[in-house]
């Protein structure tokens, strides 16, 4: 026989799945900790190869200069202040990606609590047949 | 303002029940709109002038998500600006991967303002987009604005500067890439726009999260001004060349688009604003409700005239038909033969032109007529409201109106029956002023509509 109140809220359940639940369901299969590193990591990655693609940008602009005083540069000099750039930049945008992901863990568990309450319920409703 | 708010009602109302149509044809349209500006702009790559190919890349994307469009877009102007020259292409690509990387894996749901700002300068309404992230987005839309204007002014520059790149076939490779660097670098006018976004997205977004009335109406208007003051300062202390009227038409028209837009996502009444105040055991609250505008579409029922339907097709409550009724057996039996009912000689004729079979059954046995009686003698409430095509008749001289439903009528119509023909119609007419004796258009048949028992 068909149960009206499972068949609704299974109703609701099926459309939070495919609307928010896309995004939300699988950042809550992570602990807070694995979501939010996994993430500041990839940041890091994706901030490295910007920066590498910036500084390649940069010397190739700068390819005549460089070439031509080739024996005058402080190459050591050079490389530490890149260096030190880098890990500003980095710095930055990892303290930022901590932030931006703890955020949006939080948010999403906020929006599964309605979800997971929804799906105690079904239980429940199958625990009572 | 009622029909307005009743049109969009309607619109949503299409647009959530055919969704899963409306959705790829919009997609569909605003990839043939991107990549055909891309084409008429930046088109040097002849092999992606075909129309066909234009059309086969919207068709993907219109089932796709948005972002693959933003993906598309971009290998399309990377494609085209490497046929006209490939350190254009490496600097355009190097912008776009840093964007990609550095924003918009963060919020990659705004890509979509990427291709749209272009798009939208492309159109002469730069302004709808600040004001319009201001307003549903947050200030974080400022950068996916930004991005986008760095792409319009780098691929308008590439476009103006079109033939010097092409005669700078001798130059070395370092020359041209600096050439193109330096021109997106030090260009003026996009520098201008940057600042002029940011600073409306930003301003946008902190006056229409405001709890004064007409936040958002202010927060457009605010909006807008600045902006176009921006860019009209930076003309006159930078000299970036820009068209006054050119600047004041666009800011008009995308006034009126930003109005729409926020017509459709926040339409409120302020005049039934309510304030309350109330503590629970936490917290004691202030806060101001501000009702949304909206209002019930109308439900329309259109009514097929030609169709003859069955009985069984109309919904029966609290109705009696006639043929339900205890049959009268002091009935003339000149009713038996007769047409149906009080019918008028021109429905009479109508009514035997018709073949036997699309009458309905109780019309064909005659077992339930009353007698054919003059007109004059007639009822107004036993005369047919309609005929036979369902075309409301004019009530005949000396009769009344056919719209019954008073009891003082319905009172003098029984009375003026027989009493053999219907004695139990008289006794079921005693129904109050909401019931009445009506035609159903359909069949002709009289139905008396009773009105809910009253305790007395």
């Amino acid at each position: 026989m068909l149960d009206e109140n499972r068949i609704r809220l299974m109703a609701r359940m099926a459309s939070y799945e495919e609307t928010e639940g896309k995004k939300t369901i699988p950042i809550a299969g992570y602990f807070r900790g694995d979501y939010v590193t996994f993430n500041v990591v990839m940041t890091a990655i994706s901030v490295t190869i910007a920066f590498a693609l910036l500084t390649a940008a940069y010397i190739y602009y700068n390819m005549e200069t460089f070439i031509a005083d080739i024996y005058k540069l402080d190459i050591e000099g050079m490389a530490r202040r890149i260096l030190s750039i880098y890990l500003i930049v980095l710095g930055v945008f990892s303290v930022f990606a901590y932030f931006f992901y703890s955020w949006k863990y939080d948010r999403a568990k906020k929006s599964l609590h309605g979800y997971h309450q929804a799906l105690r319920k079904l239980s429940d409703s199958y625990d009572e047949e | 303002m009622a029909e307005l708010l009743e049109i969009r009602e309607y619109l949503k109302g299409i647009y959530s029940k055919f969704d899963l149509y409306i959705e790829p044809v919009l997609k569909f349209g605003l990839s043939i709109v991107v990549l055909m500006l891309i084409d008429m702009h930046i088109g040097y790559m002849n092999r992606l002038q075909n129309p066909a190919l234009v059309l086969i890349a919207a068709l993907a994307c219109s089932f796709m998500p948005v972002n693959v469009l933003v993906i598309l877009a971009a290998v399309f102007c990377l494609l085209n600006v490497y046929a006209l020259s490939l350190e254009c292409a490496v600097v355009l690509f190097v912008v776009f991967t840093i964007m990609l990387l550095v924003y918009f894996r963060f919020v990659p749901s705004d890509a979509l303002a990427v291709v749209l700002t272009p798009v939208c300068f492309a159109l002469k309404i730069p302004y709808v987009i600040p004001v319009t992230a201001g307003l549903v987005g947050t200030p974080l839309s400022a950068i996916s604005a930004g991005c986008g204007v760095i792409v319009y002014y780098l691929l308008d520059y590439v476009k103006t500067n079109e033939n010097i790149i092409r005669g700078m076939e001798s130059e070395t490779t370092v020359a041209k890439f600096r050439y193109i660097a330096d021109g997106m670098m030090n260009n003026k006018g996009m520098l201008v726009m940057l600042v002029a976004f940011t600073i409306t997205v930003v301003l946008v977004y902190l006056i229409r999260r405001l709890s004064m009335d007409h936040a958002w109406t202010v927060a457009m208007f605010t909006g807008l001004l600045v902006c176009v003051i921006f860019v009209l300062v930076g003309d006159m202390t930078l000299g970036i060349n820009v068209s006054l009227v050119a600047v004041i038409l666009g800011a008009l028209i995308s006034l009126l688009l930003t109005a729409v837009i926020k017509f459709f996502v926040f339409s409120v009444d302020y005049s039934r604003t309510e304030l309350l105040q109330f503590e629970d055991d936490e917290y004691y609250y202030y806060v101001k409700a501000v009702p949304k505008m909206t209002v019930a579409v109308p439900e329309k029922k259109v009514k097929h005239i030609n169709q003859r339907k069955s009985a069984e097709d109309y919904p029966v409550f609290n109705q009696t038909r006639l043929e339900d009724l205890p049959r009268q057996a002091e009935r003339p039996a000149a009713s038996r033969t007769a047409p149906r009912g009080a019918a008028p000689a021109s429905a009479r004729r109508n009514s035997s032109d018709r073949p036997v079979s699309s009458r309905p059954a109780a019309s064909r046995t005659g077992a339930e007529r009353p007698a054919a009686r003059p007109s004059s003698e007639r009822p107004a409430s036993s005369m047919p409201t309609t005929d036979r095509a369902g075309v409301r008749l004019a009530p005949k001289p000396g009769t009344r109106s056919a719209d019954t439903g008073r009891v003082a009528h319905r009172a003098s119509s029984t009375a003026r029956t027989s009493s053999a023909s219907r004695p139990s119609s008289a006794a079921n007419a005693r129904v109050s002023s909401s019931g009445g004796i009506k035609r159903d258009p359909a069949s002709g048949d009289r139905v008396i509509r009773r009105a809910p028992r009253q305790d007395r």
